[in-house]
């Protein structure tokens, strides 16, 4: 009975599956208050300034650049921004920030001028987002390194839900496809889109994808560096 | 609303209040707990069914993925779970009704938990098969609030319960005192200066009760002072200090008042006992052994007249005199016989060789009692009569035979009158000083012949009394009162009626008099009920009864021809009448008696301090006026201002 019942639910809905925006505006460049700007160069001395207003340019000009078609200039823009993120130079949590793992807002890691995989990830996945990339292309990825021998974790990016994605990597300058990165075991994927799933009644309800807690965290301080 | 209640339900209140938000904070934490706890069920159920589904490469074996999401679904905590590929189909979708549960609902809309949902995506290797969709089932989560809820509310209404009857106890212990407090002050509002016992542990409240005490204290001392000199006042003038009865003037005074208290008083008897060859006897012993054997006749006299005659006392010389009232001629006989046979005795005993003997004279009247020098001659009569029988004899004799005769005729007349209403009342005012103002309007009865003549009270109360017509009177006169005031006699002062003591004794007519008070509420308080100082004294106890029904009713209470008798201080005190008249033979001797002025001012003293006015009655002369004021008395009655008018 419950077997039936259920097959014919399965079969008979098909389910409108909308993305929604999710936290606008956080995380990027041109949501830097002068406030933060200051407080990172008190923390982490004069060159950080210049490195935050070195990203906020960046972002203007690949805005400005950007014409033509819709594939071709998205894959130039992952080209510029794995680029720009890859020559901050790459250190250990444990000896960057002092504890085993530290998920930083890009600003963080711009300013103290120093990242680790996942830094590299959050950094390109929210100026991606500024530059107008949907979201629901892009993919944070908990990988095994077979290569380093580490878990490891990298942008993927999925022209449409069924391709090979490309992947940026903090560890290799180029963008290659997945099937390319023999050395790369994929475990779990995210993101931060919200659904709009469908109810009974006809309404819908928003659910959140930011199930993670260091995800979480890393979405929290972005919210307290608007109001430095 | 008493201090206790105010203070109960302020901490009630108080208590409401905080016991209401702790329950509030309560249910809103469990609520966001459990919504967290909701949220993080879901996430975790996601992401391990999104790991599971991800071993399958492939979400196209629909069976399969319905059999791995099933375990996950049927354990009920869910109330959706739906695989999504990526092409935006549903795989496999599994909804749960939401069951009914014993959640009441008003309460899921006051409290409601937003389910959270949660999404995991599904990937295999780099290629994503869609993702995992979760949604919890706040069911249970309503469920555990809900018994929380009402576990909490149940625990807090005890607690609540618990501290109100710890309130209620620990604040009736606290305002024990404040109680006795109250029925202090209230007692001292109706001039009953009693003192309060008990001490209370709070500072604020041991001041008042001791500034109370201290109050009470010194006015009841000032009033036993007072009290004490009226007392010794009286006993100067109107004692003798041979015998300690009554003097001649205390005698006079207090058979007048007996004379005048005619609604009382229905017949008497007076007599004279003579000692004769006195005199001879007291310059043979001496005046220390004659003395002697006057305090003993004095005491015999007293002894035989012990709740039998009204008044008695020693004339002066070797002469002894007592009066009864409503008396019988066997009871007559018995009392004479008796104070005969004790003083032959002691005659026998002081003085036999000195040949002393008495003569007793007693004259008795049926009806009206007669002034006083009219009884007073006619007992002299009597004497001259024993006297001529020889020593130690006696002599009973009718004052006014007529009178006598004539009793079962007056009987008719009144009965008639009384069935046919024949009566007019009259009005005299008593006026207030200073100032002269009406203070108050006495009313007397009359009764009228079949021609309407009017016929004084004097002649036909003491008939009246006699033949116990009385309390049917004075229920006809409180009838005619009233409907003469409800006939709208707006601008008249209240108005005194008198009340006689066989009408208080009368259970009947007093509930008949009560009963018109009832249903005449708002005339009530334009009454004042007399009661002659006789007799209130006569039946105290009803009379404190009668005056404490009339006043609570509204009306007030006062006594009449006050002689000042033995103990009347403490039937002031006892009936708190509203004024207190004084007998007519005050007003006689104020002007020539100094002591008598002294009495009277004594009394004013200790009226002031009960609240109670002093009036003068039988005021003939304008110039007694000045003294009566200089004596601060409250008011005067008398002919000197006007005479009675008819008003019904």
């Amino acid at each position: 009975m419950r077997i039936a019942t259920t097959a014919l639910s399965s079969a008979a809905i098909c389910v409108l599956l909308v993305a929604a925006a999710a936290a606008a505006e956080l995380g990027f460049s041109r949501s830097m208050t002068p406030g933060l700007i200051a407080h990172r160069e008190k923390q982490f001395g004069a060159g950080a300034r210049a490195r935050l207003e070195g990203w906020k340019s960046f972002v203007g000009q690949a805005t400005a650049s950007e014409t033509g078609a819709r594939p071709a200039a998205e894959a130039r823009l992952l080209r510029a921004v794995n680029g720009f993120f890859n020559r901050v130079p790459s250190m250990t949590d444990l000896a960057h920030w002092g504890v085993e793992d530290y998920w930083a807002t890009p600003s963080e890691s711009l300013a103290s001028n120093g990242a680790d995989c996942e830094d590299y990830a959050i950094a390109k996945y929210f100026t991606l987002k500024e530059l107008g990339v949907p979201i629901a292309r892009l993919r944070l990825v908990y990988a095994k390194s077979t290569r380093s021998r580490e878990a490891h974790m990298v942008l993927a990016y999925y022209p449409d839900p069924r391709a090979d994605p490309l992947i940026l990597d903090n560890l290799q300058g180029s963008i290659e496809s997945a099937s390319e990165r023999s050395d790369l075991i994929p475990v779990y994927t995210f993101n931060d889109e919200e659904l709009l799933w469908p109810q009974a009644g006809g309404s819908t309800v928003r659910l959140s994808a930011a199930s993670n807690r260091k995800w979480k965290d890393v979405l929290d301080k972005l919210e307290r560096e608007l109001t430095l | 609303m008493t201090l206790r209640r105010q203070l109960i339900t302020a901490v009630s209140l108080l208590f409401f209040v905080l016991l209401a938000g702790v329950e509030a904070i309560y249910l809103f934490n469990a609520r966001a707990q459990l919504q967290q706890q909701l949220g993080s069920q879901a996430q975790d159920s996601a992401t391990a069914l999104a790991l599971r589904l991800a071993l399958l490469r492939d979400l196209s074996d629909e069976v399969m993925v319905e059999t791995i999401v099933n375990p996950v679904f049927d354990r009920g905590y869910f109330r959706e779970i739906a695989v999504v590929s990526t092409d935006g189909r549903a795989v496999v979708r599994k909804v749960l009704r939401p069951s009914p549960g014993d959640v009441p609902e008003w309460f899921t809309q006051l409290l409601p938990i937003e389910a959270p949902g949660a999404q995991s995506l599904i990937s295999s290797g780099w290629r994503e098969l869609g993702r995992v969709v979760v949604q919890s089932q706040p069911n249970f989560a309503y469920q555990q609030l809900w018994h929380a809820g009402v576990q909490a509310i149940a625990l807090l209404l005890a607690a609540y319960l618990l501290a109100i009857a710890a309130t209620t106890a620990f604040l009736a212990m606290l305002l024990r005192p404040l109680q006795e407090i109250e029925r202090a002050a209230m007692a001292i509002g109706e001039r009953n200066f009693r003192t309060i016992s008990l001490m209370p542990r709070a500072r604020e409240l041991a001041r008042v009760v001791s500034a109370m005490n201290d109050m009470s204290g010194r006015i009841r001392q000032m009033l036993e002072e007072e009290s004490g000199r009226a007392e010794a006042l009286r006993r100067e003038a109107f004692i003798d200090p041979v015998t300690g009865l009554y003097n001649r003037r205390g005698f006079q005074r207090q058979l007048q008042s007996l004379i005048k208290s005619k609604g009382d008083v229905y017949s008497g008897a007076l007599a004279l006992v003579e000692i004769s060859s006195f005199g001879q006897f007291n310059a043979a012993v001496g005046y220390k052994r004659g003395d002697d054997a006057l305090a003993l006749l004095g005491g015999a006299l007293a002894k035989a007249c012990e709740g039998k005659a009204a008044v008695y006392g020693r004339l002066g010389g070797a002469g002894y005199s007592f009066a009864a009232i409503n008396i019988g001629t066997a009871e007559l006989e018995g009392l004479v016989n008796g104070v005969c046979r004790q003083f032959g005795m002691i005659l026998a005993e002081q003085g036999a060789e000195h040949r002393l003997g008495y003569h007793c004279g007693v004259t008795r009247c049926d009806g009206a009692l007669p002034e006083f020098s009219a009884l007073m001659s006619a007992a002299d009569h009597a004497v001259q009569r024993a006297r001529e029988k020889g020593d130690n004899q006696h002599e009973i004799e009718a004052f006014d035979v007529a009178v006598a005769e004539g009793s079962q005729a007056w009987r008719a007349r009144i009965e008639q009158a009384l069935d046919e209403r024949r009566f007019a009342l009259f009005a005299q005012n008593a006026f207030g000083l200073p100032g002269r103002t009406p203070a108050h309007s006495e009313v007397t009865v009359r009764m009228l012949t079949s021609d309407g003549e009017p016929i004084p009270a004097a002649q036909f109360l003491p008939m009246a009394a006699r033949h116990g017509l009385i309390a049917r009177l004075d229920c006809v006169v409180v009838e005619k009162l009233l409907d003469y005031l409800s006939k709208g006699a707006a601008g008249t002062p209240v108005m005194a009626i008198n009340i006689s003591s066989h009408t208080i004794a009368d259970p009947e007519a007093t509930r008949r008099i009560l009963g018109l008070l009832d249903a005449r509420k708002s005339l009530a308080g334009r009454l004042v009920f007399e009661m002659t100082e006789f007799g209130a004294m006569h039946e105290w106890t009803l009379a404190q009864r009668f005056s404490e029904e009339v006043r609570r009713r509204g009306a007030r209470f006062a006594l009449d021809n006050f002689g000042l008798l033995q103990e009347s201080l403490m039937l002031v005190n006892a009936l708190r009448p509203h004024y207190i008249k004084l007998s007519a033979g005050y007003s006689r001797e104020l002007a020539r008696n100094a002591d008598c002025r002294f009495l009277v001012a004594s009394l004013v003293k200790i009226a002031r301090a009960l609240d109670i006015g002093i009036f003068a009655q039988a005021v003939e002369d304008e110039s007694l006026v000045p003294l009566l004021q200089e004596l601060e008395i409250s008011g005067y009655q008398g002919y000197a201002t006007e005479v009675p008018v008819r008003i019904a």
